[in-house]
């Protein structure tokens, strides 16, 4: 049994995943204690992004209902800024009252609302984050529309999330190296325009990132024919080259061996700055917590790459991918599958990590195991993430050895024999 | 060329010269600065003041306040009886938010729980709980999901068996309750004479708030861990939160002199401490309400006193004098406080009298961003600080009053409230209050603005001298806060010399007039912000 969840439910996903559509709107149907924590998981990060509304519901609507308020809310948001799509989501409690939120989108329809408006219920009792996410990114083929014929040497991408710590950096880093072997990104699912997920069966193929999101690009395939592919997020030179060869390969255009060396070369002459650091941390322990689509990625690239023993690694959500993603992740001494929180604090204090990747909510422990704590994964509500540099894709890798150096040099750490009391300089 | 430079650097040295001299008189505390910062720091300046609270853009539940309070137990640990969701989003709560909440066990409630109902993995998690955590007292608390199903946790917690303390605290998100702020706000704008007089409604409306998880929890506290104990003689428990420390130095400094001890400093105390509350003769009640003394008079008997200085009337010099003054007499201790009160404030002002002199030399205008609490601190500037103040502005404008439930009536009531007190002050015709003006304008006829910190940004281009005074700079306990906003404020003085002219970024920035600090040109970050206000106003209507 699981005592202190690592992840959170339903309600989540689903904010997580109509939050990245880029022209729409998040209508939350819940009481005010929703909202803020979806504020606060969105705000504190990007505090120019938010768009985001709710329903105001109080006490005695949860015996009354608030359909009303939804459709206020969807109305009022609609008039005001006309986006391109509405996502109305509610959470646990109105969801056990049974408002009828159905035919809230129908009203609001009929009510002059003229953009699409989905009715996602984030019951968060029903089930976990990443099912809120799978579903909420599926619930999305039944707005796409049929094109006359797919565009070659054009690609979706799957499984991409907005509130992830550079987020918006990685994608221009990915699109950059796409363009770079002749490839051009028709959407992002999601951190794409509504108008462009809708176009999303022009793509040649739909690639899976680290499988997620798995389930639309299965029905993306029965409905449109759109093949998929399921790659790793391109950590790494490595890992980078394996993201374009295997997209390159599914869709047969050939990659100029040039292009990769170029890319190599100009890594090689970033990173050789910090070549002694390299030779230091090398054989150094370190802790990876994460979600299914980044984390064994990162541990891949963290062990084969940058030589770290990877002590832990931890996965905080498990996709329908993680399995088969697993099975080629061999790099860690233990394998923690969404564990409870109170478990991976004592395995990590039991372990010799010295540095861990994660999260914000990883904070304590870090603090506690007294080590430097690199954000990498959801949420990241203690960081802020402004510069170009990115973590994915050949440019990533300067930044994740700036990253990793920085910590580690910048702690002030006293001599540990000064910490062995009663030692009587017997040491 | 070179002559006008060397105009202007003479002119600047003689400046800095005049800068030094007049600033020399004052030797400032460099360690109770620091901690009077440190202290502003966590109640101000963190990410919630910065962030959510400038935002405006929501309202957490009564479960976030809740999880908050059981953290500021030693020994405690929350249980949250719901779905994970609600776990894992409380565990960033908005009076800590740099510090996520490590220890969060959860029910993980599911929908066989919603159906069947969740008591068996109510039961199970306890033990679980204290099993991994060894707490002293593990305090569960209710989400919307576990209220709406109803599952009978005290009974639970009859039947649970584990060597520690367990509670139940009603902390359903969905007790919000409907009464708008305007209620709360009609009674902040009472000037303080009027205060003493009339019978405040603030408490009563405290008492009964459904949607406070501060209150929920201290109320458990009192009901379900308080132990009845023999009273010790001239003790209090005081009602203490993060950011009290030089608060809590000054009482106890004065308690010591006039023979007062310390019993509790609740919450942020051991749970054995909270057993020996009721030990305390008297209780001081702070911010989160009376509700929780109410019921330790009504449980142990034990009187209390109302330390929170917005609703009691002991801002000012005067008021900290009446403060200690009367706890005092709940103790039968006016003798001992007449002494080190006649020496404290003796002390003060003369202390006070040395920053007077200096404000001697400026015209000064308050035009802060609210104004609820102008009659406090119009009283303290120019009663207390002696500060020349000429305006005292007012601007509804820019607050959306609406949008917080205020209504007319209420601001045309502060307003008058406003002008009573200026003529109750005997200053003359000096002091002059103006309604919705243009802060420019007034900056150009006085040499410092006493604003705040929502307000600066707007005007950073403008060459005004604005000084951010946060609010708890006034609301302090005792003798010394008074001393020490003096030397915030010949501080911040001294600062404005050097940050004049400034092409600061923030500045840059084209704001939003209403939803300030939002960007203008943001039109869904503003989306959002206007949906807020909308539906919220709804919800309270």
């Amino acid at each position: 049994m699981v005592l202190d969840p690592i992840s959170s439910d339903m309600f989540t996903g689903a904010v997580r995943a109509f939050h990245g559509i880029s022209d729409g709107f998040v209508v939350l149907h819940c009481p005010s204690g929703c909202y803020a924590g979806m504020f606060y998981l969105n705000a504190l990060s990007d505090q120019s992004g938010v768009r985001m509304a709710f329903s105001g519901m109080h006490a005695r609507h949860l015996v009354h209902g608030a359909d009303y308020l939804a459709l206020e809310a969807v109305k009022r948001v609609y008039g005001k800024f006309k986006p391109s799509f509405i996502a109305l989501i509610d959470s646990a409690g109105p969801a056990m009252l049974g408002d009828d939120l159905d035919s809230v989108v129908w009203r609001a329809e009929k009510e002059g609302v003229k953009c699409p408006v989905k009715y996602f219920c984030g019951a968060g009792f029903y089930s976990s984050m990443q099912s809120g996410y799978d579903d909420s990114l599926e619930s999305l083929v039944e707005f796409m529309r049929r094109p006359e014929q797919t565009e070659e040497r054009t690609i979706n991408i799957i499984g991409f999330h907005t509130d992830e710590p550079r987020w918006s950096q990685d994608l221009i880093e990915i699109r950059r190296m796409l363009t770079n072997v002749g490839l051009r990104i028709n959407s992002v699912l999601t951190a794409s325009k509504f108008e462009e997920i809708v176009q999303a069966p022009r793509a040649s193929l739909n690639v899976v990132i680290g499988g997620e999101g798995l389930n639309i690009a299965k029905r993306m395939e029965e409905e449109f024919s759109t093949p998929y592919i399921v790659v790793q997020y391109p950590y790494g030179l490595n890992g980078s080259e394996e993201f374009l060869r295997d997209i390159c390969g599914e869709l047969n255009v050939k990659i100029e061996e040039e292009i990769i060396e170029k890319e190599r070369r100009k890594a090689r002459e970033i990173v050789e700055k910090a070549v002694f650091y390299l030779q230091g941390i090398y054989g150094l322990a370190c802790s990876v917590v994460g979600d299914s689509c980044k984390a064994p990625s990162l541990a891949a690239f963290l062990n084969s790459e940058l030589g770290l023993a990877v002590d832990v690694l931890a996965v905080t959500t498990k996709n329908n991918y993680c399995d088969k993603t697993l099975e080629n992740v061999t790099c860690a001494d233990e394998v923690m599958i969404e564990p409870d929180r109170f478990d991976l604090h004592n395995r990590l204090e039991r372990g010799d990590t010295q540095l861990l990747f994660g999260s914000t909510f990883e904070k304590g422990i870090a603090h506690e195991i007294d080590v430097p704590l690199i954000r990498f994964s959801f949420p990241e509500l203690d960081h802020i993430s402004l510069m170009s540099a990115p973590f994915a894709g050949f440019n990533g890798t300067a930044t994740w050895i700036e990253e990793i150096v920085n910590a580690l040099i910048g702690m002030y750490k006293e001599s540990p024999l000064l910490s062995i009391k009663n030692n009587n300089g017997g040491v | 060329m070179a002559a006008l430079e060397t105009d202007i650097r003479t002119k600047n040295r003689v400046e800095a010269e005049n800068t030094k001299k007049e600033f020399k008189e004052i030797q400032e505390n460099a360690e109770e600065i620091r901690d009077m910062f440190r202290d502003r720091l966590s109640r101000e300046l963190n990410f919630h003041n910065l962030i959510v609270h400038q935002y405006r853009h929501n309202i957490n539940c009564k479960l976030s306040g809740a999880v908050y309070a059981v953290t500021e137990i030693e020994g405690a640990i929350p249980l949250i009886h719901g779905p994970n969701g609600c776990a894992f989003h409380h565990r960033l709560t908005p009076h800590r938010m740099h510090a996520p909440i490590q220890d969060m066990p959860c029910t993980g409630i599911d929908e066989y729980d919603v159906i069947y109902g969740g008591e068996g993995k109510l039961h199970k998690t306890i033990i679980e709980t204290y099993q991994k955590y060894h707490p002293e007292l593990i305090a569960i608390l209710q989400t919307c999901v576990s209220g709406i199903i109803g599952d009978d946790i005290q009974g639970v917690i009859q039947e649970v068996d584990v060597p520690c303390a367990v509670i139940h605290v009603p902390s359903e998100g969905f007790a919000m309750d409907r009464w708008s702020s305007d209620m709360l706000v009609r009674d902040y704008a009472k000037p303080g004479k009027e205060k003493d007089t009339v019978k405040s409604s603030a408490p009563a409306l405290e008492a009964k708030a459904r949607g406070c998880g501060f209150m929920a929890v201290m109320d458990s506290l009192v009901d379900q861990v308080m132990e009845y104990q023999d009273i010790e003689e001239n003790s209090v428990n005081i009602e203490t939160s993060d950011g009290f420390k030089r608060d809590l130095e000054e009482l106890t400094r004065l308690f010591e002199m006039i023979g007062v001890k310390i019993n509790t400093t609740f919450l942020c105390c051991s749970v054995d401490a909270i057993k020996r509350a009721p030990a305390a003769e008297l209780n001081i009640a702070g911010w989160r309400g009376v509700r929780w003394a109410e019921r330790m008079k009504n449980k142990f008997g034990t009187e209390y006193i109302r330390g929170s200085f917005s609703y009691s009337g002991y801002s000012t010099l005067e008021g900290a004098e009446k403060f200690i003054f009367d706890i005092a007499s709940k103790l039968d201790l006016e003798g001992e406080a007449e002494e080190v009160i006649r020496k404290e404030k003796s002390r003060t002002l003369q202390e006070l009298d040395r920053y007077a002199k200096l404000f001697k030399g400026y015209e000064f205008a308050l035009f802060p961003f609210g104004f609820f609490f102008n009659p406090y601190s119009v009283k303290t500037y120019v009663c207390d600080l002696k500060i020349p103040l000429k305006y005292v502005c007012i601007d509804t404008r820019r607050m959306n009053l609406p949008a917080m439930t205020i209504s007319g009536d209420t601001t045309r009531n502060m307003i008058r409230n406003m002008e009573s007190v200026l003529e109750g002050l005997d200053v003359g015709a000096e002091l002059e209050l103006v309604v919705n003006p243009e802060l420019s304008t007034i900056a150009k006829k006085v040499d410092f603005i006493l604003g705040d910190r929502n307000r600066i940004s707007n005007y950073w281009n403008d060459d005004v001298r604005i000084i951010d005074v946060p609010l708890s700079l006034f609301y302090r306990i005792g003798f010394r806060g008074l001393v020490e906003l003096a030397a915030y404020l010949t501080r911040e003085m001294k600062k404005q010399r050097y940050q004049r002219k400034r092409k600061t970024i923030v500045s840059k920035f084209n704001y939003d007039e209403t939803y300030y600090p939002i960007l203008a040109d943001n039109s869904m970050c503003l989306a959002s912000r206007e949906m807020w206000s909308t539906m919220w106003s709804l919800r309270s209507s």
